[in-house]
C-alpha cells in the first residue's frame, strides 16, 4: 500500500509524542501532528502541527474533516483511548489497536493479547489505517526541530471541566531505574517498611504486585503490571512475588529481574535473571547488611 | 427512573500461570477457570454507586458463550437488577459492539458503562466502538460516576497520567472504568447472593451485522522469551547477597 501521507494526533507528552514520531516516520516523510496542549512551541519532526486547547471529547468534531485527508493516523495513550474508535468508524477505517510491533515492509501489526502471553498478528487490507500503539514499546524519535503550531478552535464544548486536581504522585515507577517490588509474600505494611529501607540503600523506588495493593499493604500508586504501572526499569527485585501473569507484563522491559521466594516452583523465577530460594526476609536483611557495609 | 447498563464478560482467571496456556487456532486455551473481568468488576462497582444515588435500574449485559453465563451471574450477586445475554461464540469488537449497542438502544439505557480492556482481549476496542455507534461522547479511564440534579447532569472523575479531570456531562455518555480505590469492588454477601437466585436473567437473538473490515487476522503466536537463570546458593544469606551485588555490578544493573 502506498501512504501518502501520516497524521500523529497525541497529547504533549515528550515520550509519546517521540514514538509516534518515531513510526510515522517509517511511513512517510509526510507527516503532520494535531496535539492538545497548551504550550507555542512543541519538539515534533513533522511539517504541520496543529494545536488544540481542549479535551479530546470536545474536539471529534474539529479533527475529523483534517483526519479525513490521511492514510495513517497514529495515536497512543489516553488520546488514543478517546479518539481511535470513533474515527475508526466516522472514517471506515482499517484499524489495529494496541499495536505493540509492526513489521513494515510486510504492512502487518501485532497486538499482545491475554497480558502480553500471545502475540496476535493483523494486515489492514485498506487505507485510510487508524493505528493505537502501545506506550513504550516503541523507540522514540528526538528532534531539536521546534515547531510553531496553528491552533484549532472546538465549536462546541459538550463537556465541561469543572475541577483539576494535580495529582502528586508519591512515586513514578514507570521511569525508576531500580524498583523494589513486594508481592503477597511480604504478609504487611511493615514487611514493606523493610524494602523501602533497600529501595533507599539502592536510590531506587518500592513496587507492589496487586495482591499487596488489594490486601492494603501499600497505595494502588505502587502497583506494576497489566492493572499498573509498566517498568522500564534495569533492576527489579520481586520480593515474595509468584508471579502472576498480569504482574510479568508489567516487568517485561525490565533488564535484570532477582527474584526472591520460598517457593522453587513460583513462575517468577522462569522469568528472572537471579533466582534465590529463601525466606524474602531473612535475604532483605542479608542485602540490607551488605548494603550498608558496602556503603560504609 | 435512569437506566444504567453495564457490560461484563467471563475471562481466564488472571492469576493462572502462563504455562497452563496454550494456543487453539488463534486463541488461548487451557485448563483454567474463567472468572467475571477483573475490570468488568471494576465498572460494575460505579453503576451500582450510582444506582444507590438514584432511582435507576441497572443491567449488566454480556455478549459471549453460553457455557461462561453461570460465571457471569456474579454480577448478579454483586447487585445487578438484571442480565442480559446476547448468546455467541464470535469476539469480533465490531459485531461485539453493534450488539451491545443495539440492546442498549432496546432497553433505553442512558448510561453505558464498561470495563477498561477485559471485554476484548486487551485491545480496548470494545467500549469507544459502542459509543461511535451510539453517536454518544464517550469517556475512557473513568474512576467514578456521580448524579448531578437528579440524573440531569452527571459528574464524572476522569484519571489521567497526573491529573483528575472532573466533567460536567448532559447527555447520554459511554464511559469506561479503569481501577482506583474509590471502585474497589464489592464482595457478594450471603443475602445478595440469595436475593439473585430470583433475578430476571433475559437471552437475547444476537444479530449479524455487516461485517466491517477493519483488519485480517493472520495468525497468533505466544512469544518465547529466553532468559539467562542462575540460582544463586543459599545455605548463607550473607554470602548469596555479596555475590549478588558483585553479579549486578559485572552486568550494569549496578
Amino acid at each position: 500500500m502506498i501512504i501518502k501521507n501520516v497524521l500523529i494526533i497525541s497529547d504533549d507528552d515528550k515520550d509519546r509524542l517521540g514514538e509516534l514520531n518515531f513510526v510515522a516516520k517509517k511511513f512517510s516523510d509526510n507527516i503532520d501532528a494535531i496535539v492538545f496542549t497548551n504550550k507555542k512551541e512543541l519538539e515534533i519532526d513533522v511539517k504541520k502541527a496543529y494545536g488544540i486547547n481542549n479535551i479530546p471529547p470536545n474536539s471529534i468534531e474539529t479533527i475529523l474533516p483534517l483526519a479525513s485527508k490521511y492514510d495513517v493516523i497514529l495515536t497512543n495513550g489516553t488520546v488514543g483511548a478517546h479518539i481511535g474508535g470513533i474515527l475508526t468508524l466516522k472514517l471506515s477505517a482499517s484499524c489495529v489497536f494496541g499495536v505493540s510491533e509492526i513489521k513494515y515492509d510486510e504492512f502487518i501489526f501485532s497486538h499482545s493479547a491475554y497480558g502480553d502471553k500471545a502475540v496476535i498478528d493483523y494486515k489492514p487490507e485498506h487505507l485510510p489505517l487508524v493505528l493505537i500503539l502501545k506506550e513504550k514499546y516503541f523507540e522514540q524519535l528526538t528532534t531539536n526541530q521546534l515547531m510553531e503550531i496553528e491552533w484549532l478552535e472546538c465549536k462546541k464544548d459538550n463537556i465541561e471541566i469543572v475541577k483539576e486536581e494535580k495529582i502528586e504522585k508519591e512515586v513514578e515507577l514507570d521511569k525508576a531505574k531500580i524498583v523494589i517490588g513486594g508481592g503477597r509474600g511480604i504478609g504487611s505494611k511493615e514487611g514493606f517498611a523493610i524494602l523501602e529501607r533497600i529501595a533507599k540503600l539502592f536510590g531506587g523506588v518500592v513496587g507492589a504486585s496487586r495482591a499487596a495493593v488489594d490486601n492494603g499493604w501499600i497505595s494502588h500508586q505502587y502497583q506494576i503490571g497489566q492493572s499498573g504501572a509498566m517498568l522500564s526499569a534495569s533492576l527489579y527485585f520481586a520480593f515474595g512475588i509468584s508471579g502472576a501473569t498480569q504482574h510479568l507484563s508489567g516487568i517485561k522491559n525490565v533488564k535484570c529481574v532477582v527474584a526472591i521466594n520460598k517457593d522453587e516452583e513460583a513462575p517468577i523465577f522462569k522469568r528472572a535473571r537471579y533466582n534465590i530460594v529463601a525466606d524474602w526476609k531473612d535475604f532483605a536483611m542479608a542485602l540490607i547488611n551488605e548494603l550498608e557495609e558496602t556503603n560504609g | 427512573m435512569i437506566n444504567i447498563g453495564v457490560c461484563i464478560k467471563a475471562v481466564p482467571d488472571y492469576e493462572v500461570p502462563a504455562e497452563k496456556f496454550y494456543l487453539q487456532g488463534n486463541r488461548m486455551s487451557g485448563d483454567y477457570k474463567y472468572v467475571l473481568g477483573l475490570y468488568d468488576e471494576h465498572a460494575l462497582e460505579v453503576g451500582l454507586q450510582l444506582r444507590s444515588k438514584l432511582e435507576s435500574k441497572l443491567y449488566a449485559i454480556s455478549y459471549t458463550k453460553k457455557e461462561y453465563v453461570s460465571t457471569l451471574k456474579k454480577a448478579l450477586s454483586m447487585g445487578a437488577d438484571e442480565l442480559i445475554i446476547i448468546e455467541s461464540s464470535n469476539d469480533d469488537p465490531f459485531q461485539t459492539a453493534y450488539n451491545l449497542a443495539n440492546i442498549i438502544e432496546k432497553y433505553n439505557i442512558e448510561i453505558v458503562i464498561l470495563g477498561r480492556v477485559s471485554s476484548d482481549l486487551e485491545r480496548e476496542m470494545v467500549p469507544p466502538l459502542v459509543a461511535g455507534i451510539l453517536n454518544r461522547i464517550y469517556l475512557p479511564y473513568i474512576v467514578s460516576i456521580s448524579s448531578e440534579s437528579n440524573g440531569k447532569s452527571f459528574l464524572c472523575v476522569q484519571q489521567l497520567d497526573n491529573k483528575n479531570l472532573h466533567l460536567l456531562i448532559k447527555e447520554k455518555f459511554v464511559a469506561s472504568i479503569t481501577d482506583a480505590p474509590c471502585n474497589l469492588p464489592r464482595i457478594p454477601n450471603l443475602k445478595e447472593i440469595m436475593k439473585s437466585k430470583t433475578k430476571p436473567l433475559i437471552t437475547e437473538e444476537e444479530i449479524n451485522f455487516e461485517k466491517f473490515n477493519w483488519a485480517q487476522e493472520l495468525s497468533a503466536k505466544i512469544p518465547k522469551y529466553e532468559y539467562i537463570n542462575e540460582t544463586l546458593p543459599n545455605d548463607d544469606l550473607s554470602f548469596t547477597a555479596k555475590l549478588l551485588l558483585e553479579n549486578l555490578k559485572k552486568e550494569h544493573c549496578l
